[in-house]
């Protein structure tokens, strides 16, 4: 069986390091405009800030001024490629800050329990992965600086879930029909905090959803399979 | 070239390992990016032979034999020479010390200082008529030989305080005098004639290093492979002329202090700073730290940049620089650089960073190895970084060589040549 965990607000509270590294981003373009004006709150996708909607919108649509910045300082006027650039950085920056955070710090974001609830499903030989609208690589450098990356079996990010450049992202069923082929086995339980998107998404996947956040114990959230 | 100071330069090897699809893509896309630009010198075509050295056609040596001076001094040693069927290669088993045949110590440094005597002294009855390749070439000899002595007065002073032995003049009047010899070097490159004046190399007083030299080696035991360095990763002058003047077209405050990393890199300040001199700009300060990992073989131990740096100076001499410029010769886990930085004892403002030659995309098992990780593709889009590397192929996590033993195909190539020859 099958059981994939969203990241942001599940598995963790990362928001900080989110918002640091579009911070980052900001500061290395040298724009006087804040993230709360080119990445505004939507109450529906919470604090999730790598959406290729919202960044195209919040950096590429809104201030011309801005628009010319960022490509100057990317080289490049494609819409694509400037997003793809922004998201790069932003990474690299997120990246950065996770590798050089106190380990406690990092630890204490972690759901409660997380680590013993996985270990006690891998012993049941239970799959577990995750599917993330955040880089890839940014979950990865999480999971490796709190020791579960031997946890997951996989891990799929923002860049794994384009068709050419168009992202299909939750609640888009495309990243669950990912993970059935690379894993050879379909998603049974999908494990968000987004009472929306990620149950939409369990919904379009065909797939139970449980709805956890990183404040809960993932003990007795997943009590039933352990 | 911008500002890395926001981005870690080395990512963990488990992180590589995870994302090798995507990162792997990221660096073939950059190597594409360096393979797309040209590559040579202007003036340098044809100078030189394919490992770096500077050649001249067997006919025309032979012919100015007779008259030029510089031509009887190539010849009349077996050593300073390479020939082939058409060329005549200017830099013989000597210019490599060790590389053909091993000897101990004391007969490297008694090499050593014949050959850089005998060159000073050509240097200083230089004829203006000389042949412009010989010159070259007898300026890049003369430059080998000083880098060789300049890291091995740094290897011994890990042993010894070089501070009690040799005068901080001395050490400072040799390496104004390599960054002249690249002035004078590019200089010729640049106006295609020679450009020398003989005054610079007179502060160089050949007999303090060899006393010193002597006096060390007499105490305690090297290993002739560390102390006298065979072969010098950035060598090739096309390669250097290029990475050097496309940094010098940088704007750098006079605050700046450039950072390199022997042995690779311990030539590549002074080149930066001669290619700044020819167009008008002041030399930056600078400093070469001995911190690369496969020179100190286990970069886990450095824990303190004081260790890297020659006893002339301590950690507190980088107290006044908040921006700094690394160069190095080649990047490919980026942990020599990341140590640097994050040995550093203030913090810092701003960090360039240049780099001749890269390649990763070959290099997976490298990278995946425990601790070694692999340089952060943002870092090499914001540094300048010029030509591929001439790294091998890896193909087992424990070795850094390809399937034949080879790790830099250009030394393979250097030593071929000479053992032909020989």
């Amino acid at each position: 069986m099958l059981i994939v965990f969203d990241f942001d607000g599940t598995i963790a509270k990362s928001t900080h390091f989110h918002r640091c590294g579009w911070e980052g981003v900001l500061k290395e373009i040298g724009t006087l405009s804040t993230l709360d004006n080119i990445l505004p709150f939507e109450p529906n996708l919470k604090e999730r800030f790598d959406s290729y909607r919202r960044i195209r919108e919040g950096f590429l649509q809104k201030d011309a001024v801005l628009r010319s910045q960022l490509e100057i300082y990317f080289n490049t006027k494609k819409q694509n490629e400037l997003i793809k650039r922004i998201m790069n950085l932003k990474e690299s920056i997120t990246i950065k800050n996770i590798l050089e955070e106190e380990t406690f710090v990092l630890l204490n974001t972690i759901a409660l329990n997380l680590k013993p609830a996985l270990m006690s499903l891998k012993t049941k030989e239970f799959k577990t992965a995750i599917i993330s609208s955040s880089r890839r690589t940014i979950v990865n450098t999480f999971l490796i600086r709190t020791n579960l990356v031997d946890l997951f079996d996989m891990v799929l990010g923002e860049e794994d879930l384009y068709i050419n450049y168009s992202l299909k992202d939750k609640p888009n069923k495309f990243a669950a029909d990912v993970l059935k082929k690379k894993l050879g086995m379909p998603m049974s339980y999908y494990i968000g905090d987004n009472d929306v998107i990620d149950r939409d998404f369990a919904l379009n996947s065909r797939s139970e959803f449980i709805y956890a956040t990183y404040k809960d114990d993932m003990l007795s959230i997943l009590g039933n399979f352990i | 070239m911008r500002n890395i100071i926001n981005h870690r330069v080395n990512l963990p090897s488990r992180l590589i390992q995870e994302n090798w699809d995507k990162y792997s893509t990221e660096y073939v896309s950059f190597e594409n990016s360096i393979l797309s630009k040209p590559k040579r010198a202007p003036n340098l075509n044809y100078l030189n032979h394919t490992t770096g050295a500077y050649q001249i056609p067997r006919k025309t040596f032979y012919k100015i034999l007779d008259r030029s001076k510089l031509a009887k001094y190539f010849k009349s040693n077996e050593g300073r020479f390479v020939e082939t069927k058409q060329k005549v290669i200017l830099r013989g088993s000597l210019y490599y010390p060790g590389m053909i045949k091993s000897l101990n110590v004391k007969e490297h440094c008694q090499n050593l200082f014949s050959e850089i005597s005998a060159l000073v002294n050509q240097l200083l009855e230089l004829d203006r008529n000389e042949n412009i390749v010989l010159f070259l070439g007898t300026i890049d000899c003369l430059k080998n030989y000083l880098l060789i002595l300049l890291n091995a007065l740094d290897h011994i002073d890990k042993r010894q305080n070089l501070v009690e032995l040799l005068n901080r003049n001395d050490y400072e009047n040799l390496q104004f005098t390599i960054e002249i010899l690249a002035y004078f070097q590019f200089r010729t490159i640049k106006n295609k004639q020679i450009e020398w004046s003989p005054d610079p190399i007179k502060i160089l007083n050949i007999h303090t290093y060899q006393n010193v030299v002597d006096k060390i080696i007499l105490r305690a035991k090297f290993d002739s492979e560390n102390i006298i360095r065979k072969f010098r990763e950035c060598n090739n002058p096309q390669k250097l002329v290029r990475f050097a003047e496309n940094i010098a077209r940088e704007y750098f405050s006079q605050d700046t202090l450039i950072v390199s990393f022997s042995y690779g890199g311990i030539e590549l300040p002074f080149a930066v700073n001669a290619a700044r001199m020819i167009r008008g700009k002041t030399t930056l300060p600078f400093i070469v730290c001995s911190l690369s990992n496969y020179s100190v073989r286990n970069i886990q131990n450095i824990s303190d940049l004081n260790d890297s740096l020659p006893s002339y100076y301590s950690e507190n001499y980088f107290r006044q620089f908040h921006k700094i410029l690394i160069l190095d010769d080649s990047v490919t886990t980026g942990k020599t650089i990341q140590t640097f930085i994050d040995l550093y004892p203030i913090t810092l403002k701003e960090i360039f960073l240049g780099v001749v030659a890269f390649k990763n995309s070959n290099r997976y098992h490298h990278l995946i190895r425990p601790f070694n990780g692999g340089i952060n593709p943002i870092v090499l889009d914001s540094a300048i970084i010029i030509f591929p590397n001439n790294y091998t192929k890896t193909y087992k996590k424990f070795s850094y060589t390809n399937r034949s033993g080879v790790f830099d195909k250009e030394k393979q190539k250097v030593a071929a040549l000479l053992k032909k020859f020989i």
